[in-house]
């Protein structure tokens, strides 16, 4: 069972119209399960977790969670739901501990239940020692911390966040990341991610979306992604000192030697024939495109397709791909 | 009233009787407005020069009950303070600390994102809007019966002094049961209505003046000696202000929607 999905999901803001915020959002997360949707500022993150979370109305196209529509059944969507998002804040008044008790009350949980679950939670995103804090005390990392376990505190079945890993420190990252991996694999937490922080992502999430502008450019999971967006898989060897690569392959900044790959099935061939033209081999491995570099390669191949329609020519194209700079350092070509 | 609401009335209500600025307004607007002022006037009443003879203005004397026409200069002009002026300034209190109420649990937590949170959770908005309005309410109502009780016994020291009937008569039940808490209410969601209109905490306040300036306009109009609000009055406004409360509060409720309240907020368009 699907237990988020979106269908041609659009939200204009205000009465005049103007640029859509989102345009035909389509995507389905199944119950147990993990999404991020990537994009830079600007892209339609924060929209589509307010629609998801029923803060908004969609101006077209509809979405469902849990099976809810959350514009209409907001109420039970929120007892079955958690959401953090960057401006949804805690009571300055209260302190750490209070918050979630009044929030655990709020969302009807028992007194003992809500003193346990913030315990736990507490410890877990090691906030125990400021439980005491307001949480105008707390670093912006730990407000973070505090916005996730007050999102949590009800036992949610589903997990809508976003901005998570923008801009916190390694320990909250970290803190964090222990903790959505034991929601969802212990308590079978179903999240969706709406974040510019694509490495907080990466290894956490089963499946991705790329958004860009409001529009969701691709979704799948990060090889089908890669696979789509044409990003290549790269050979890196590590070499004696004055070894030579095989040919096609180029030596990096760091004195490692790489080349882009068709498969890996190509890596042991490459291996076999370094060692038997005598090299020394110190390291070899498959260097998988980031997602960040998968995003950049669906945007450069998205402009392309946008160059050809508007009938420029090929070297035209190609221009505006090496005007990219940021294309370059992507995707580095091997040899 | 559910539980999840109940808790957030006694979250609000604390939160803004503790905020040391805002409980300092909420108790000397009250003190000012029903102790000192009164008292000022009534010290200012007992030491206003009297030529031999001299009466109060009859046409204000012959809008209060028969025994005034019968009274000293003094004390006759203490009797037109309290029963023509002091309404106003009563009534004045639930004004200002409802409204004053409202924009803090309504705007200032939407400035400060804790409305969002709130609507983030299984209450819903129209949850979060009866609580609310009752904690608002009856905390203004609470501290208008507080200053009531203030107003009583400064105005009591001052008849007794002044030897002149007590003050207190039908037509203050009437102001004080039916009057202060429909203005209460009144004021709140006046506050409420324009939850989504306005842009601070401060331009909130401002509405005080509107509520305001009509009580005042009406109180005042008795000082020319042309009428006086008589118990049946008293009775339609404050019938007129019940009405006005059910439709406010059905109309603040209806518009009282996260994506209103959001777009106000400043809510980000990513």
């Amino acid at each position: 069972m699907d237990a988020i999905g979106a269908y041609d999901l659009t939200k204009v803001y205000g009465p005049g119209g103007g640029r859509p915020a989102l345009r035909g959002v389509n995507l389905l997360v199944p119950e147990g399960r993990s999404m991020a949707c990537v994009g830079p500022e600007s892209s339609g993150k924060t929209t589509l977790i307010r629609l998801l979370s029923g803060l908004l109305r969609p101006s077209s196209g509809e979405c469902s969670v849990l099976g809810l529509s959350p514009g209409y059944e907001a109420s039970r969507l929120h007892s079955m739901v958690g959401t953090v998002l960057y401006s949804s804040k805690l009571y300055a008044e209260l302190s750490l501990w209070d918050n979630l008790l009044f929030f655990a009350g709020i969302q009807r949980l028992a007194r003992a239940d809500a003193v346990e679950r913030a315990s736990f939670l507490l410890r877990r995103l090691n906030l125990w020692e400021e439980r005491e804090h307001s949480p105008r005390q707390l670093s912006t990392g730990m407000f973070k911390r505090a916005s996730l376990a007050r999102a949590l505190i009800h036992r949610p079945r589903v997990l809508l966040l976003d901005s998570q890993g923008a801009g916190m420190d390694l320990e909250t990252a970290g803190l964090v990341r222990e903790l959505l991996e034991y929601a969802g694999s212990q308590e079978g937490v179903t999240m969706l991610m709406c974040t510019q922080d694509m490495g907080f992502v990466q290894d956490f999430c089963q499946s991705f979306g790329l958004l860009h502008e409001g529009t969701l450019m691709a979704r799948g999971s990060l090889e089908s992604l890669r696979l789509a967006s044409g990003a290549k898989l790269r050979a890196s060897l590590r070499l004696k000192d004055g070894d030579k690569a095989p040919e096609g392959f180029r030596r990096q900044r760091d004195g490692l030697w790489q080349k882009a790959l068709e498969s890996e099935e190509e890596m042991p061939r490459l291996i076999m024939q370094v060692v038997s033209g005598g090299g020394s081999l110190y390291e070899a491995r498959v260097v998988r495109p980031t997602l960040w570099e998968i995003y950049q390669a669906h945007l450069d191949s998205g402009r392309r397709r946008e160059a050809e329609i508007h009938g420029e020519t090929g070297d035209e194209a190609q221009l505006l791909q090496a005007e990219e700079p940021a294309t370059e350092s992507a995707v580095p070509e091997g040899g | 009233m559910s539980s999840a609401e109940l808790q957030l009335v006694k979250k609000d209500m604390k939160s803004i009787w503790t905020g040391s600025s805002r409980r300092a307004l909420l108790i000397l607007l009250p003190v000012m407005l029903l102790v000192v002022i009164p008292a000022v006037y009534f010290v200012l009443i007992l030491l206003m020069p009297e030529a031999p003879g001299a009466r109060p203005p009859e046409a204000l004397t012959a809008l209060l009950p028969e025994y005034v026409s019968g009274l000293e200069y003094k004390q006759g002009w203490l009797v037109i303070f309290t029963d023509l002026l002091c309404p106003m300034l009563f009534l004045c209190v639930p004004i200002l600390t409802g409204a004053a109420s409202a924009s803090y649990a309504f705007v200032m937590e939407r400035e400060s994102g804790t409305l969002e949170t709130l609507l983030l959770t299984s209450m819903g908005p129209k949850s979060v809007f009866n609580a609310k309005t009752t904690s608002c309410t009856v905390l203004s109502v609470l501290i208008s019966g507080a200053g009531f009780l203030a107003f009583a016994l400064t105005v009591t020291v001052a008849d007794v002094f002044a030897e002149v009937r007590l003050f207190f008569t039908l037509d203050w039940l009437i102001l004080l049961v039916l009057e202060m808490p429909t203005l209460s209410l009144f004021s709140v969601v006046f506050v409420a209505l324009t939850v989504t209109r306005v842009h601070s905490t401060v331009e909130s306040l401002q509405t005080m003046g509107y509520l305001i300036l009509p009580v005042a306009a009406i109180y005042l109009m008795q000082l020319t000696g042309i009428f006086r609000l008589n118990i049946i009055a008293l009775i339609l406004i404050s019938a007129a202000l019940a009405v006005l409360d059910v439709v406010f509060f059905n109309a603040a409720s209806r518009g009282f929607t996260p994506e209103k309240l959001l777009e106000r907020g400043g809510a980000g368009e990513e």
